[in-house]
């Protein structure tokens, strides 16, 4: 019988602030890759590799809409006081928070 | 072909059937005056909860066969199958509770009426969890003509349910536990209205807003 592979952590997918950011902007409706990308500093390349692991660990969804693939919010309640929770503990004075340009690096270190 | 949740209802489904087969075909195993053949019904305390469970598994299947007509995107099902999934272990579970409490394996009745109580506010905890996850559909969630008519408002307003209805099942779990039965039906009921009115003055609020974008 074929196993479907894991889906990666959700907490791993919400650890990463560029990822959170992508999810707070998600909220206001779906947007297509470039149009996620455009209010970044990070590459589109970047943005995508972190769609995808937010795809993958099923936050968002992807949807065919007329020639392009939009991306919209798919978190559960528990999913979105996750996120709210890790956001709320990553801006305590105390926690050094990542810069969005080391999202790159994260993304590569966990395709690796 | 079913998915996996919807196989999976089925086998609870079956599980129940035999449950409520069993209780009624070994009767003399439950005290004399309880016996299924002295009880008015007793057939309806076998397999009413677990028909109840398959007619709406039935309609649901029946519905989800219909799917490319109300459903664009193949995944927009996979919350709504689950959804379902939870109800139907939620009717079994009744059931089983109902079963207890008729072979007296649950002796205390208001310990049974708490734990129904206690069924309900999980069944709203996990329903509303994935709440948010559903789209546009014939079956689950907050079916309006302006949440059909946009993608985006329904999912909207489903998330607000999804926070609304958790909430409210916690607050039902956490008063079954901690209070008498008496008080629980009465914290319940102004629970399930407050929670009814922050759910429509949202609606409200969201629809002003879809208005003027």
């Amino acid at each position: 019988m074929k196993r479907s592979a894991p889906s990666p952590n959700v907490f791993r997918a919400l650890a990463d602030p560029t990822r959170r950011e992508i999810l707070q902007l998600l909220r206001k409706g779906a947007l297509n890759s470039g149009e996620i990308a455009d209010r970044f500093e990070a590459t589109w390349p970047t943005i995508s590799r972190h769609l995808a692991v937010l795809h993958a660990a099923g936050l968002v969804r992807s949807v065919r809409h007329r020639q392009e693939v939009r991306y919209e919010l798919n978190t559960s309640v528990v999913q979105d006081l996750a996120h709210h929770l890790i956001d709320l503990v990553a801006s305590l004075p105390h926690v050094e928070a990542k810069p969005p340009t080391s999202a790159k690096a994260t993304v590569g270190k966990q395709e690796a | 072909m079913p998915g996996t949740s919807l196989v999976r209802g089925f086998v609870v489904v079956l599980a129940a059937y035999a449950a409520g087969a069993a209780w009624y075909a070994l009767n003399f195993w439950v005290p004399p005056a309880l016996r299924a053949e002295e009880l008015s019904g007793g057939g309806l305390i076998a397999f009413m909860l677990p028909t109840l469970a398959a007619v709406v598994l039935y309609l649901f299947d029946t519905f989800e066969s219909r799917r490319p007509l109300w459903s664009r995107e193949p995944g927009d099902c996979a919350a709504t199958e689950r959804i379902l999934f939870r109800i139907i272990v939620f009717i079994a579970g009744l059931h089983a509770l109902v079963l207890l409490l008729v072979t007296e394996v649950l002796w205390v009745r208001h310990w049974g009426l708490q734990l129904a109580f206690v069924l309900i506010g999980a069944l709203l905890v996990s329903v509303g969890n994935l709440l948010p996850k559903t789209r546009p559909n014939v079956l689950v969630g907050i079916r309006t003509p302006r949440s059909l008519r946009s993608r985006h408002f329904w999912m909207e307003i489903n998330r607000a349910g999804g926070y609304v209805s958790v909430a409210l099942g916690l607050l039902i779990i956490v008063a079954a536990v901690g209070l008498d039965y008496p008080v629980v039906r009465q914290f319940t009921a102004v629970a399930a209205l407050t929670a009814l009115g922050v759910l429509v003055e949202r609606y409200l609020a969201l629809a002003r807003t879809s208005e003027r974008v």
